[in-house]
């Protein structure tokens, strides 16, 4: 058996094509992410936002809103002063501002759009109106206490501390990559599918040969199989190392986990190729097809090209991502690293577990067929 | 017009492939606006968030608390169990949790220790809640610091809610992005994809050896055999052209005819059918084989989106990205649908970057189709010496 | 050695075995033509178990083919008409490789091996892969492979298409070298003067039947002609089988 399992993975190994997919893809497509997402990080740094400001009269020239957004230039904000509401909207029209506070006994804010830098404003708006009037309330009703009221504005604090509930707190952008290994790992099917063709007598002359060799079927199925498991877990083993050392991305520090949720996406990737391969009779470039759409739908649906996606899925069709090997993997790397839930991913692992169980046994079943009605 | 009949049979053998990511196409459309459709924007109003509170005082200050968010989110009432706190951010029934120790008045309003919390690890939207607690806080402790009592303190800020600031979009309809620009978005994914699967893996069949010196033999002009293929690429370009148009009207019609720059958006996509054909025609002269095709595309086509701000906005990328992601026409085609889609009424620096991303387009049309007869010609010289 | 009685196999309305009998005796060289859609490759893969067939029996020294028959595969020898070898190996990897599923024991599948390389003339391309290879040693490839574990029965499936006379002359001098060293060999060609050359007796198919069965003397005696000194076994097959165009 060795002897076959040694030929089986090197015969597999030096097919580019399958190679490609399952080694070479996901690692372009990493570098891909690594390119796009790198800077996003940055924007958590805000810049200042560039705001606005026009005053209906000089009343309000210096009042205390005035004096509030002034000490705020340079940092929080930009200011720009505007003589008129028309050249603020201008502005606002042109992109050169985020929006613009009108100073005037009814103060308002004009925004145009719903990012962050029009959420800030709001909240600055927000936390002068509260303050202000809470300052005029206590100055009518505790006057004496006046000064302890402004004292303690000045000294305002943050009153939150971020911590989690056991996990860790990865990097923003980990849920592309972990539906990147879910896609890897399901990228596994291209080995599977080029060794059932391989077993397939109607398939190709190889195949035929193959099926009327005096060694059991079954041995011949098994030792493919666990060939491309075996090789395909290298491949894997490769694209963690990159993601981790090459890219930097922290995938958390429990690895035992991380490589045993690796080798059940290999399992299932593998047995879901060698599925498609047996059971859809069909020329070889319509099954590469199928698989393509197939693996690239799981992965589209567990967040690879929009990450909201699957929470989308979770909402409207929950059952979808309980079947879905590619979001199941996800799942189980967030579950180890992000949430630290080992149920979860042991539900996830189980899941998994079935599903390569049924795939391996069906095409078990339809490869082991001994003889053809047409070949 | 035969040569021209058989290219259009083998491009309609690639038709399975087509229609697959025609699919995919469809449901990354039918996601986004599912997306969308759960938070629809009219007016401003700050993001509304679900919140749980785990209360281990009760007390006035407490409840007070409680009542403050609940005022600006959507509480969530959860046991205090890891597992199922854990569960519900996972799944994003909750966004945001929030501890109120025992002995909260003292812990942190007289002792100032923050509050614990925990977010979901991947979203800013948290930090609407880690103000609104702040804002809490700080007020009731200006209160007490003026002489109110606890309770009143409470009542006060949270009747200060009711004051809300004046806050207006200047233009509704600038600030509310329409389903429409997501399909125009996606489309270069789409495009590169449809147009390398059917127009190169043609190319590269006729391109074969044995297929190309037949057709040399043929009575028919090279001029003519390439003006008829150029025919064939050129209706399958309009053919998927008019299919996304279509669907576009089809699923958001009403905004779509309403749009400030119809006109500009059909142009850019009609530019971006052609930089797609260009690429794949590109391709197909550089391919050895169909087989190949597949790999190309895959790569092309994710690479040039995620690079060219088609999934990942074009703001996220980082400076040396952006600098790069210029020399890519993709990057040009996005530009100019984010600037269509952020400006109701086109600037005059505005019109020229619209102007200026049309013409390097169409640069880098020419451009592709030039490289990709060089190329053809000297893969074909290199292989009459066999 | 083969024995096959009534063999009937049907592809839908399509007959393509109608009552087949054949006996192909130990330590000869058996020689089956036929037109295009005859029969020849169906009669065949249901010799080697790979079709099912809708009546009949089939029996291999003796004993019915089966699938599950292993001991019996173990004697069985293919080249098939495709060449069936992996892109990916190399010869001496893809010999080994098929010798190994037949031949348990590593050291004697490497003997086995080496014999094979040599017997084909193959020992300057063991490193190539088959891609690199020219039509005749691509066939020659295909024949080790399915010689090298030296089976008892050989079923050789159009060995010789689309190879130069030199490769094909090195072909037939092995093939009926293999004969000399005691296999019974099956040989389906349509190159009319190989089979001469080297059939001991031959059978001709024609719409899933037998039509005639001998040697090639035996077969010639059947065909009246003016001159039967220069009859051919060309003008024998077309004389039987008729001129009208198959397929």
């Amino acid at each position: 058996m060795l002897h076959l399992l040694r030929y089986s993975i090197l015969n597999s190994a030096r097919n580019r094509i399958t190679m490609f997919w399952s080694l070479l893809f996901p690692i372009i497509l990493g570098f891909f992410f690594h390119l796009g997402f790198s800077g996003a990080n940055d924007s958590e740094i805000l810049d200042s936002i560039p705001t606005g400001v026009v005053t209906m009269d000089s009343s309000h020239e210096s009042d205390g809103f005035s004096i509030f957004l002034e000490q705020m230039d340079g940092d929080t904000l930009t200011l720009t002063y505007f003589d008129t509401e028309e050249d603020a909207a201008k502005a606002l029209s042109a992109k050169e501002i985020s929006g613009y506070f009108i100073n005037r006994a009814d103060r308002s804010l004009i925004v145009n759009g719903t990012g962050l830098n029009e959420s800030i404003l709001t909240q600055i708006m927000n936390c002068y109106t509260q303050n202000e009037s809470m300052i005029l309330d206590i100055a009518a009703s505790h006057p004496d206490k006046w000064k302890d009221a402004i004292a303690s504005i000045e000294g305002y604090t943050t009153y939150v501390e971020e911590t989690s509930l056991g996990g860790q707190s990865l990097d923003s952008f980990i849920t592309y990559y972990f539906a990147l290994i879910g896609m890897a790992c399901l990228y596994g099917c291209f080995l599977g599918l080029d060794k059932a063709l391989q077993l397939l007598a109607y398939n190709s002359p190889l195949g035929a040969r193959r099926c009327v060799t005096p060694t059991h079927k079954l041995k011949l199925i098994f030792t493919d199989w666990l060939a491309v498991v075996i090789l395909h877990y290298i491949n894997l083993l490769i694209l963690l190392f990159v993601i981790r050392f090459i890219f930097h991305m922290d995938l958390g520090s429990r690895y035992g986990m991380i490589l045993l949720i690796a080798l059940m996406g290999d399992i299932i990737g593998v047995s879901l190729g060698f599925l498609i391969g047996c059971a859809i009779k069909a020329k070889e470039g319509i099954k590469i097809g199928i698989m393509i759409g197939v693996t690239m739908t799981f992965s589209f649906a567990a967040g690879l090209m929009f990450s909201d996606v699957k929470m989308v899925i979770e909402k409207h069709a929950p059952l979808f991502n309980r079947v879905n090997p590619a979001a199941l993997i996800s799942d189980a790397f967030y579950c180890i690293s992000i949430y630290d839930n080992p149920e979860r991913m042991a539900t996830c692992l189980l899941i998994l577990s079935i599903m390569s169980a049924a795939l391996i046994l069906i095409s078990f079943f339809i490869t082991r067929r001994e003889r053809y009605d047409s070949i | 017009m035969t040569v021209f009949k058989g290219y259009m049979k083998v491009i309609t053998k690639t038709l399975p492939q087509i229609l697959m990511y025609f699919g995919i196409f469809l449901a990354i459309y039918l996601m986004i606006s599912l997306t969308e459709a759960d938070s629809p924007v009219t007016d401003f109003s700050a993001k509304r968030l679900s919140v749980s509170v785990i209360d281990y005082d009760g007390g006035v200050l407490a409840e007070g608390l409680t009542r403050y968010i609940g005022l600006q989110h959507d509480l969530v009432s959860l046991p205090d169990d890891n597992n199922t706190l854990q569960e519900e951010l996972f799944y994003r029934n909750i966004e945001y949790i929030v501890y109120i120790p025992e002995n909260f008045e003292q812990v942190c309003l007289e002792g100032k220790q923050p509050l614990e919390t925990v977010k979901v690890p991947d979203s800013y939207s948290g930090f609407y809640v880690d103000r609104c607690i702040d804002q809490y806080m700080n007020q009731i402790q200006v209160y007490h610091s003026a002489g109110y009592t606890l309770t009143e303190s409470v009542d006060k800020v949270i009747a200060s809610l009711e004051k809300k600031p004046d806050v207006r979009f200047l233009d509704v309809e600038a600030a509310v992005v329409p389903q429409f620009y997501y399909l125009f978005r996606f489309l270069p994914y789409l495009m590169i994809a449809i147009m390398c699967y059917g127009v190169s893996t043609v190319i590269v069949t006729f391109r074969q050896r044995d297929m190309r010196m037949r057709m040399n033999c043929a009575p028919v002009s090279p001029i003519s055999q390439s003006f008829q293929a150029i025919l064939a690429f050129a209706l399958l370009g309009t053919i998927y052209l008019i299919a996304c148009l279509l669907l576009a009207f089809l699923l958001d019609g009403k905004e779509l005819l309403q749009a400030s720059h119809l006109n500009y958006y059909i142009i850019n996509a009609v530019l971006c059918t052609g930089l797609s054909l260009a690429l794949a025609f590109f391709v197909g002269m550089m391919a050895k084989s169909a087989v190949i095709i597949t790999n190309i595309v895959n790569v092309l086509s994710l690479g040039l989106c995620f690079l060219g701000g088609v999934f990942v906005p074009l703001d996220f990328l980082s400076e040396g990205i952006t600098k790069m992601a210029q020399f890519l026409p993709v990057y040009w085609y996005i530009r100019i649908n984010d600037t269509l889609i952020q400006f109701p009424e086109l600037t005059e620096t505005t019109q020229a970057t619209v102007n200026r991303g049309i013409l390097i387009q169409v640069v880098y049309i020419i451009a592709l189709i030039c490289i990709g007869l060089v190329a053809g010609r000297i893969r074909s010289q290199d292989s009459a010496k066999v | 050695m083969i024995k096959i009685q009534n063999l009937v196999k049907r592809y839908g309305d399509l007959v393509a075995l109608d009552h087949l009998n054949l006996e192909i005796q130990d330590g000869e060289i058996f020689g089956l033509l036929g037109p295009n859609g005859s029969g020849k490759t169906t009669a065949i893969n249901c010799i080697l178990s790979l079709l099912k067939y809708d009546r009949g029996t089939i029996e291999i020294m003796g004993k019915e083919m089966r699938p599950d028959r292993y001991d019996i595969k173990r004697e069985i020898g293919v080249v098939m008409q495709n060449v069936a070898v992996f892109e990916q190996m190399s010869v001496e990897e893809n010999i080994s490789y098929f010798c190994g599923l037949y031949v348990p024991d590593r050291k004697k599948c490497k003997e086995l091996t080496e014999e094979a390389i040599r017997f084909t003339g193959l020992e300057d391309f063991r490193k190539t892969r088959p891609k690199k290879l020219s039509g005749g040693l691509l066939r020659r490839l295909n024949i080790a492979c399915g010689i090298a574990h030296k089976p008892k029965l050989i079923i050789m499936d159009e060995p010789t298409v689309a190879v130069d006379p030199q490769s094909r002359n090195k072909i037939l001098e092995g093939i009926v070298e293999l004969n000399r060293q005691g296999s019974t060999i099956i040989y389906t060609s349509h190159y009319m003067e190989e089979v001469e050359q080297i059939c001991t007796r031959i059978a001709i198919l024609d719409h899933g039947r037998c039509l005639a069965l001998g040697t090639k003397e035996e077969l010639k005696s059947m065909v009246r002609s003016d001159h039967p000194e220069s009859l051919t076994l060309n003008d024998v097959f077309l004389n039987i089988t008729g001129k009208e165009l198959r397929d």
